[in-house]
């Protein structure tokens, strides 16, 4: 992959993947020393154009946030294309079968949505976001999905009618870590490690009380 | 799974270093299922390091991370036959690793296994994780805003 072609190849690649445009044009970058030198020496060079990529360099082309790819809601691969392969997924992330996770939640569509609201929304707002948050970020997660702060909130408005910002909880909870700008309306929400257990102990208490 | 005499490896030897104390200790102590269910797990928390991805775990974890079309761990780019190839190859090593031998191993401690097959399934971990690490992380998410517009997650 030294010409031309290959370029173009890497970008026709990358098509709606905007990682994959990012490591194509990494590979691409080092094409003009790749007749003046050994592959190792390529694969390094590879290597540091990618990682500044990666970091954000202004002046390398810009990375995608896989919130703003325009995939955050298609399935990725075939791993999770049917409703069946999503409930195994969930089912296999939360430690539930699968009946108890068709019961919490619909995996008709590539992003799961909860259903079960009974128990959902007792206890103080703090709770009943914090709750939600977590179910929707477990679920999101296990089929590849991203979460931003806006699916938090859209579940916490279906399940309780009121519209508040999730993020200052979500912000002091050690269940969760959040990424991007806090100016940002719509930030990327993931479990910590301790957050996966809280949440496979929350949905495993909704389903078997 | 015990082997055959016939089918029983010849004589291996870890690489120094390969493994952490723990897991070469229970392997001396005849715990040989218990070493390579560790091992195992070992291989998957490198995985999550190397990912970023602590809300990760098991097959999950390293479906997402080899995914084909949005994989948070690569070799390099995937623009040919061979490179996808090698991808999804590893996927499938890494994730059958998790279901055949790490599950199976954790869901049946009465199934035992002899010190040569310990050792070559230690080899077999301990070749993934070289190749593991020789892998990039792709993680933009990690970079910063999350998106300005919530179009883009509805």
């Amino acid at each position: 992959m030294t010409t031309q072609g290959a370029e173009r190849r890497a970008i026709e690649a990358a098509g709606g993947n905007g990682m994959r445009a990012v490591v194509s044009e990494a590979w691409a970058a080092t094409d003009v020393v790749a007749d003046k030198v050994g592959p190792s020496t390529r694969e390094a060079a590879f290597k540091l154009v990618l990682e500044a990529m990666l970091r954000n360099d202004p002046a390398s082309p810009a990375a995608p946030t896989s919130l703003s790819n325009g995939a955050a809601d298609e399935p990725i691969d075939g791993t999770y294309a049917t409703p069946q392969q999503r409930a195994e997924a969930i089912g296999s992330y939360l430690g539930l079968p699968l009946t108890e996770v068709r019961e919490l939640y619909d995996v008709s569509s590539g992003a799961p949505r909860l259903q079960n609201v009974r128990g959902l929304e007792t206890g103080t707002d703090e709770q009943i976001r914090l709750r939600v948050a977590l179910l929707v970020c477990a679920g999101r997660t296990a089929v590849g999905l991203d979460t931003g702060t806006e699916n938090v909130r859209h579940a916490v408005v279906q399940i309780v009618g009121a519209d508040i910002d999730p993020s200052p909880v979500l912000e002091n909870a050690q269940e969760f870590s959040l990424r991007g700008g806090v100016d940002s309306s719509n930030r990327l929400v993931r479990l910590t490690g301790w957050g996966l257990g809280v949440a496979r102990d929350a949905a495993q208490a909704l389903v078997c009380p | 799974m015990p082997l055959t005499e016939d089918e029983a490896p010849l004589s291996v030897s870890l690489p120094a270093g390969a493994f952490d104390e723990q897991t070469l200790k229970l392997l001396e102590d005849g715990h040989h299922a218990e070493a390579v269910r560790r091992a195992a797990q070992l291989f998957e928390i490198e995985v999550q390091r190397l990912a970023d991805r602590p809300d990760l775990e098991g097959k999950t974890l390293l479906e997402q991370a080899f995914s084909e079309q949005r994989p948070l761990l690569v070799f390099g780019p995937l623009d040919t036959q061979l490179q996808k190839d090698r991808h999804q190859g590893f996927r499938s090593l890494v994730v059958g690793l998790h279901r055949a031998v790490r599950n199976i191993l954790t869901h049946d401690p009465n199934l035992g296994i002899e010190r040569d097959e310990a050792l070559a399934w230690l080899t077999f971990i301990n070749i993934l994780t070289q190749w593991l690490r020789t892998t990039y992380r792709v993680d933009a998410a990690a970079k910063g805003d999350a998106g300005e517009s919530s179009d883009a997650l509805s």
